[in-house]
C-alpha cells in the first residue's frame, strides 16, 4: 500500500510538471484528484486495511494529496501567468522599466522649501505678501525717505496713472505688515518675489526671488543675530560654514552688516565666483532701526529686533551650477524638467 | 573709489609689518568693503618701455602691420593694428605674462605668444585702456606714445608707478561722505589701529582788498552756502611730479597746476571745488540762481546741456558760468594763459545735485560727493587748504579780496545720551566702559562720562545723514570693537505656537499633486507682459496696470492672465517638444479694491492681486480637453473639494476669449466658478504655427484656499463580493456620458460606480453614433448578491437606456 501511493505521487509529479496547458493539467488534476481520482481511490480504500495501518498510511497519502494539490496550484499559476512570473523562460534584464512620469518642480520651489524648512524648525511663521506694493511700506516706513536714491525712477518700477504704487523691491516690504498684523514677539519669514528696473544680463534679471527674515523681542542683539545667521547657513549648506560679518548701509537697520560665506567653490582660496576674495556676499542683516519698529506700531524702548535677507536666485545657481539667472523665468522645459 | 596707499602715508605712519592686504581686511571688517588690492608693479609686470625699430605692412592683413620693437638688447617681433606707430616711437610693449584687457572688456587675461593671421607676435604695444592707463593717456586711435622713458626699462619705473592702490567699493560707503577722500580715510584707520593722525599743512590766509568780490545767493533752497576768493599772480605749469602721481594712482588725470590742485583737495577731503578764469566772471559777481526751463549752458567737456527750471546755475552778473556742484562752464575754464582766479566753495542741496546729474546723464565725481551731504565746515577748511597748496606750488600768488562767505546753513549741535547696558544689551556682550571711551574718542567723537550713560558729541563730518541715535554709536562701537569679537548666542525666547498656516499648507499640496500626481512641470514667469501677448490671446490692454517706467514693450503692462505670458512658453517649447503640460502659481493684478492697505491709515487699497493657478498641456496620445479636464479633476479631488461642473452642452459667452467656447467647461462651488478647462481656439494656434490641440486650465488659488479640507473619514471595506457587468451602448452623438451615467446610477441603490472605460465614433452603425462602454459595479451591502439579482439590474439598465437614448445595447 505504502509503496503504491509512492509510486503513484512520483507517476502524477511527472506528469504534472509536464503538463503544458491549463486544460492538459486539469484533467491531471482531475485524473488523480477528483472524485474517481486515482489518490481518491487509494484513500477509498483505507477501511480495508488493518487498523493499526490505517493513520500511518492515511497521513501519507494525505501529505501525497497536500503536496500534489500545491504543485498544481503553482503551474497553474505559471500557465496562467503566460510565463510572466518565474518560468524558466529567460527575459532581457536590461530592456527599461515601465515608466513612471514624475513632474518637475521649479528649482526656486525646491530650494524656498528647504528654506521655509530650516526656519520652520527655529519657529519662524512663512508668510508672504503683495507685489504690488505701497511707497509706505516698501520704502517710507523703512526709514528711506523721498529723497533716497532707492526710489528713484531708475531702480524701481512704478505704476503708471497710480502715484505711489510700484513693484516691490524688496521683501523687506513685509516687515512693517507684519509687525502690524501680529505684533511683538514675533518671528517670521517672508519670501517671494521682487522687482528692480535694471538692464538685463546673465547675472541680473529684473524680477528675482529674495527670503527676508525678522524676529523681534526683547533685548535681540548683535550676538543673536550672528548665532541665526550662522544656523540659518549651517543649515542651508548642511555643514559648518565659515561666516563673517562685517559692516553695511541699509536704511532699516541699525547697525547693519553684510554676512559674507567662505566661497564653496575653492574652499575660501579664490576663484572667479567669489572674485578671488574667498568671500562670497550672501546676506544683508542688522538690529531693526527703531524708526521701523515705531511704524509697525511697537515701542523701540521695549522691543528690539534683527531682520535679514538674501538673494535666493544666487543661492539655487550655487546650488546646481546654473550659469544664467533668465534661465528661472525662461519657462524653458529643457531647464525645468532637470529638477 | 581708488585709495592710495602713499597718499594715505602723508597722514598716518603705518605699522612696517602691516601688509595692504591686512590693512584691506581690517577696512572691509570695520568700516567699507575694500574690493581689490592692486600693487602697481605687480599690475605692469613684464610690461617694458619698446622702441619701434621697423613698420612693414602684415602680408595678409590690411589694417595690420608687423613691427620689430627693441626693448634692451632684445628685438621682438609684434603684430600691431594702431595706426599712430611710427619708427622711433617709444611704447608701452607688453611681453608674455602681462595681464591685458582685450578691447577693454571684462577681466585682465595673461598675455601669451600668438600667431596673428599666420604670422607669430612675441608681444603687444598697448592701448591706454588695455593696461588701465586710461587716465594717464588720451584713449586716441591707437597705442600709448610714452615720449620718455630707456627701451627695455620696466613701465612700473617709468611711469613711478610704485603705489599699491586700495579699491574701494562706493556702495559701501553711501553713508559716509567722510569717506570720500583720503584724509578721512586715513582717520579711520588711525582710529583702528590707535595711530597718531597728522595734522593737515593749513596756513593762514592774508586776505587782499584789490578785489570786491560779490556773491548773491538767490536759489537758497538749493545753495546753502558759498565761499570764495580772488587769487592772482598764477602763472598755469604742470603741477609736481609727487602731485600727478598721487592723482594718477586714485584714478585722475592731471591737467595742471590749478585743476590738479582742486582735484587733490577733492580727493584729500571729499571736498568738491571749483576754480573760474576771473576774466571771464563779469563784475566780479557770483549769483547762485534757479535755471530757467531751457536755458542752455556749455559744461567743460564741451557738451551743451539743456536745463530745466530745477536746477541750479551758478552765474556772473550776466551768464551762467558752472553748473553748480557737478562740472563748471567751458565758458570761464582754467586756460594755460589764467592769471587770476576764483575760487568756489559751496554747499549744494544733496537731493537736487543727485536729480541734476541723472537727469543730464553727468554723475561727476563732485556731484557723486555733493550728493552724499557734505558738512557745511568742510568748506572752510577746503579753501584754506587750496590757498595753502596754491601757495605752497606758486609762491608768488596773492589773496586778492576778501575771504566771502554766504553761509544759509544752520551747523547742527548733536548730543546723544548713550546708556552702557542698552550698549551692553544691543552688542549681546559687555564691553568695558574704558574700551567704549576710548574707541569713540579715536572715531573723533567728544565724551562726558555721566556714570552709567556717556553724553556723546558727534564730529561735524558725522552728523549729516549719519550719526543721531544711540543705535548709530552702537554700531561705531561694535564695528571697532570688533563683530568676530562678539561671542555668537541663541536667543532665549517664549515658546509660541503659531496659526495653522493653510496658505503654505495649499501652496505644496497642490504642487506635489501637480509635479508628482500629474506629472506636470512647473514655471515661473514675469509679472510683467507686453502687448504682443495680450493680443495673441485676442485680450484688450486697456484693463491693464501699465508701468510707468517700463525697460522695455515686452514688459509693459502687468499681467492680468497667467495665460498672457503661458502662451509664450507654449509656443517656445513647441519648437523642440510635442508633449507637455506645465503650470503656473502667480499672482495677477486686476483693477479693482484688493486686500493690502496702502499704508497704516488703512483706509486706502492697492489694486487687486489674486492668485491663480493655470496650466496648458500638449499631447500626441490624448484629447487635450480630457488631459487638462483628469488634471482638474484629480487635483480638486485631492484637495476633497466638492465641486460641480459648469452647464455643460451650451456655447458659453462668458468664457475666455482666447478658448474654443464649444470646448470650455467651469467648476464650481455652489455658485462660485473655482476655474474652467477648455482648449484654446484655433486661430491662435494658427497665428503661432502650433499644429495640435492645446488644453488650458485656470483654477483660483483663493477660492482653493476658502474650500479645501483635510476631511477624510474611513469606511470599511464591504462585507460581501460584489460583481462588475461590463456594457457597451451605441447611443446619438448628442447623447452625453454624464446623462447615461446619471441614469444608470439611479436604476437601483446596488449600483455604486459607474466608470466610462472606452469611447468611440461608430461609422459603420451610422453618421452621428457613438458607442461608450462601461464598468458598472453592483454591491449589497447586507448579502451576497446573486448572479440572478445583478442580470436583472443589467436588463433594467438596459431597457431604460434603450427607452431614454435609443440606445442599442452592443
Amino acid at each position: 500500500m505504502e509503496n503504491q501511493i509512492k509510486k503513484l505521487k512520483d507517476e502524477a509529479i511527472k506528469e504534472i510538471k509536464q503538463s503544458k496547458a491549463l486544460a492538459a493539467l486539469k484533467k491531471l488534476e482531475v485524473k488523480y484528484l477528483g472524485r474517481k481520482g486515482e489518490l481518491t481511490k487509494v484513500l477509498r480504500g483505507l477501511h480495508d486495511l488493518a487498523e493499526e495501518q490505517k493513520p500511518k498510511i492515511g497521513q501519507l497519502a494525505n501529505e501525497v494529496k497536500t503536496e500534489l494539490e500545491q504543485l498544481i496550484k503553482n503551474i497553474q499559476i505559471e500557465l496562467e501567468a503566460g510565463g510572466g512570473v518565474q518560468t524558466s523562460q529567460p527575459i532581457d534584464l536590461t530592456l527599461p522599466g515601465q515608466k513612471y512620469p514624475l513632474g518637475h518642480l521649479h528649482p526656486l520651489t525646491i530650494v524656498q522649501r528647504q528654506l521655509e524648512e530650516i526656519f520652520s524648525r527655529m519657529g519662524f511663521m512663512v508668510l508672504e505678501g503683495p507685489e504690488l506694493e505701497s511707497e509706505y511700506y516698501n520704502f517710507e516706513s523703512l526709514n528711506i525717505p523721498a529723497s533716497h536714491p532707492a526710489r528713484d525712477m531708475q531702480d524701481t518700477f512704478y505704476i503708471k496713472d497710480q502715484p505711489g504704487w510700484l513693484l516691490r523691491t524688496q521683501t523687506s516690504n513685509q516687515q512693517v505688515r507684519t509687525m502690524e498684523k501680529y505684533g511683538a514677539p514675533l518671528r517670521a519669514i517672508f519670501s517671494g518675489r521682487v522687482f528692480r528696473r535694471e538692464a538685463t544680463d546673465a547675472s541680473h534679471d529684473s524680477a528675482f526671488y529674495q527670503l527676508e527674515g525678522l524676529m523681534i523681542d526683547k533685548d535681540i542683539s548683535i550676538a543673536h543675530l550672528i548665532t541665526a545667521m550662522k544656523t540659518m547657513l549651517k543649515g542651508i549648506f548642511k555643514k559648518d560654514v565659515k561666516v563673517r560679518l562685517r559692516p553695511g548701509y541699509f536704511s532699516f537697520v541699525e547697525p547693519g552688516f553684510e554676512v559674507d560665506v567662505s566661497c564653496l567653490l575653492c574652499d575660501g582660496k579664490g576663484c572667479g565666483v567669489c572674485k578671488k576674495t574667498g568671500w562670497v556676499e550672501m546676506i544683508g542683516a542688522g538690529l531693526v532701526h527703531p524708526k521701523v519698529l515705531a511704524a509697525g506700531g511697537l515701542d523701540p524702548k521695549i522691543w528690539s529686533g534683527f531682520a535679514f535677507g538674501m538673494g535666493i536666485n544666487r543661492l539655487v545657481m550655487l546650488k546646481y551650477g546654473i550659469d544664467d539667472i533668465r534661465l528661472f523665468m525662461s519657462g524653458d522645459l529643457r531647464f525645468l524638467e532637470q529638477f | 573709489m581708488k585709495i592710495s596707499l602713499n597718499w594715505l602715508k602723508q597722514y598716518i605712519d603705518l605699522p612696517k609689518s602691516l601688509t595692504a592686504q591686512e590693512l584691506a581686511l581690517k577696512l572691509t571688517m570695520s568700516t567699507v568693503e575694500v574690493e581689490d588690492v592692486v600693487d602697481e608693479k605687480n599690475r605692469y609686470a613684464n610690461m617694458v618701455v619698446g622702441e619701434v625699430l621697423e613698420i612693414v605692412p602684415h602680408p595678409q592683413a590690411d589694417k595690420l602691420t608687423v613691427l620689430k620693437v627693441k626693448a634692451g638688447k632684445s628685438v621682438y617681433q609684434v603684430i600691431c593694428g594702431a595706426g599712430n606707430v611710427y619708427k622711433g616711437m617709444k611704447g608701452v610693449l607688453a611681453l608674455p605674462g602681462s595681464l591685458v584687457k582685450w578691447h577693454n572688456m571684462g577681466e585682465s587675461v595673461k598675455l601669451e605668444k600668438t600667431k596673428i593671421r599666420g604670422i607669430e607676435s612675441e608681444g603687444m604695444m598697448c592701448a591706454p585702456s588695455e593696461i588701465g592707463l586710461s587716465e594717464e593717456f588720451q584713449e586716441t586711435d591707437g597705442v600709448i606714445d610714452l615720449k620718455e622713458g630707456k627701451s627695455g626699462q620696466e613701465i612700473a619705473e617709468v611711469l613711478g608707478l610704485n603705489d599699491i592702490v586700495l579699491e574701494i567699493d562706493n556702495k559701501s560707503i553711501t553713508n559716509r561722505p567722510d569717506l570720500w577722500g583720503h584724509y578721512g580715510l586715513a582717520r579711520e584707520i588711525a582710529a583702528l589701529y590707535n595711530l597718531k593722525l597728522k595734522d593737515l599743512k593749513i596756513d593762514k590766509i592774508k586776505e587782499g582788498d584789490q578785489v570786491n568780490l560779490k556773491i548773491d545767493i538767490q536759489d537758497e533752497a538749493n545753495c546753502s552756502r558759498y565761499m570764495s576768493l580772488v587769487v592772482t599772480g598764477i602763472k598755469i605749469e604742470p603741477s609736481p611730479v609727487w602731485m600727478q602721481r598721487l592723482l594718477q594712482a586714485a584714478g585722475v588725470r592731471p591737467i595742471n597746476n590749478i585743476v590738479d590742485i582742486t582735484n587733490f583737495v577733492m580727493l584729500e577731503l571729499g571736498r568738491p571745488s571749483h576754480a573760474f578764469d576771473r576774466r571771464d566772471i563779469l563784475g566780479d559777481t557770483i549769483i547762485v540762481r534757479r535755471a530757467k526751463a531751457g536755458e542752455k549752458m556749455k559744461t567743460l567737456d564741451g557738451q551743451e546741456r539743456t536745463l530745466t527750471d530745477q536746477m541750479c546755475l551758478v552765474c556772473d552778473s550776466a551768464k551762467p558760468v558752472d553748473l553748480g556742484g557737478i562740472m563748471g562752464g567751458a565758458n570761464s575754464e582754467i586756460k594755460p594763459d589764467t592769471t587770476e582766479i576764483i575760487l568756489e566753495l559751496a554747499n549744494f542741496n544733496p537731493i537736487n545735485i543727485r536729480k541734476t546729474a541723472q537727469a543730464l546723464n553727468l554723475r561727476t565725481e563732485a556731484a557723486i560727493r555733493f550728493e552724499k551731504s557734505l558738512d557745511p565746515a568742510l568748506a572752510e577748511l577746503g579753501l584754506k587748504r587750496i590757498v595753502t597748496l596754491v601757495q605752497e606750488l606758486i609762491p608768488q600768488v596773492q589773496v586778492a579780496s576778501k575771504i566771502m562767505d554766504v553761509n544759509l546753513a544752520k551747523q547742527e549741535e548733536r548730543l546723544i545720551e548713550l546708556n552702557l547696558d542698552f550698549l551692553n544689551k544691543r552688542v549681546g556682550q559687555n564691553i568695558p566702559k574704558k574700551e567704549v571711551i576710548g574707541i569713540l574718542g579715536r572715531l573723533s567723537f567728544i565724551i562726558k562720562d555721566k556714570g552709567e550713560t556717556l553724553l556723546v558729541t558727534p564730529p561735524s563730518f558725522r552728523v549729516a545723514k549719519d550719526i543721531s541715535i544711540p543705535e548709530d554709536l552702537v554700531e561705531e562701537v561694535a564695528r571697532v570693537y570688533g563683530y568676530n569679537n562678539i561671542q555668537a548666542i541663541m536667543p532665549e525666547a517664549a515658546m509660541c505656537f503659531w496659526e495653522e498656516n493653510h496658505n503654505l499648507i495649499l501652496n505644496r499640496k497642490v504642487k506635489d499633486i501637480l509635479t508628482l500626481g500629474c506629472g506636470a512641470a512647473e514655471a515661473y514667469n514675469y509679472s510683467f507682459t507686453g502687448l504682443k501677448n495680450i493680443t495673441a490671446l485676442g485680450l484688450p490692454a486697456s484693463d491693464h496696470f501699465e508701468l510707468a517706467n517700463y525697460l522695455s514693450e515686452d514688459c509693459k503692462y502687468l499681467r492680468l492672465s497667467l495665460f498672457e505670458n503661458l502662451i509664450k512658453n507654449l509656443e517656445d517649447n513647441f519648437r523642440f517638444a510635442r508633449n507637455f503640460n506645465i503650470f503656473e502659481l502667480g499672482r495677477v493684478f486686476a483693477k479693482g479694491v484688493g486686500e493690502y492697505a496702502v499704508d497704516n491709515k488703512q483706509q486706502a487699497f492697492l489694486a487687486k492681486q489674486e492668485r491663480f493657478l493655470a496650466g496648458l498641456a500638449v499631447s500626441q496620445a490624448a484629447e487635450p480637453f480630457y488631459q487638462v479636464k483628469g488634471l482638474v479633476e484629480t487635483l480638486l479631488n485631492a484637495l476633497e473639494i466638492n465641486y460641480s461642473y459648469g452647464e455643460q452642452g451650451k456655447i458659453k459667452s462668458n468664457c475666455p476669449s482666447f478658448v474654443n467656447p464649444e470646448r470650455y467647461l467651469e467648476f464650481k462651488v455652489g455658485d462660485l466658478v473655482l476655474g474652467w478647462v477648455a482648449e484654446l481656439r484655433l486661430e491662435i494656434l494658427n497665428n503661432l504655427n502650433i499644429n495640435a490641440g492645446v488644453g488650458v486650465w485656470q483654477l483660483s488659488f483663493e477660492l482653493l484656499l476658502k474650500y479645501f479640507q483635510d476631511n477624510k473619514k474611513y469606511r470599511s471595506a464591504p462585507k460581501f463580493p460584489g460583481m462588475v457587468y461590463d456594457l457597451a451602448v451605441a447611443v446619438p452623438a448628442s447623447v452625453t456620458w454624464a446623462e447615461i451615467r446619471q441614469e444608470v446610477l439611479e436604476t437601483s441603490k446596488l449600483i455604486r460606480r459607474v466608470e466610462l472605460f472606452d469611447v468611440f465614433k461608430l461609422e459603420k452603425l451610422g453618421p452621428n453614433l457613438k458607442s461608450l462602454a462601461f464598468h458598472a459595479y453592483f454591491l449589497d451591502e447586507n448579502k451576497t448578491l446573486t448572479a440572478e439579482e445583478a442580470d436583472k439590474i443589467r436588463d433594467k439598465i438596459i431597457n431604460l437606456l434603450k427607452k431614454k437614448f435609443k440606445a442599442e445595447i452592443r
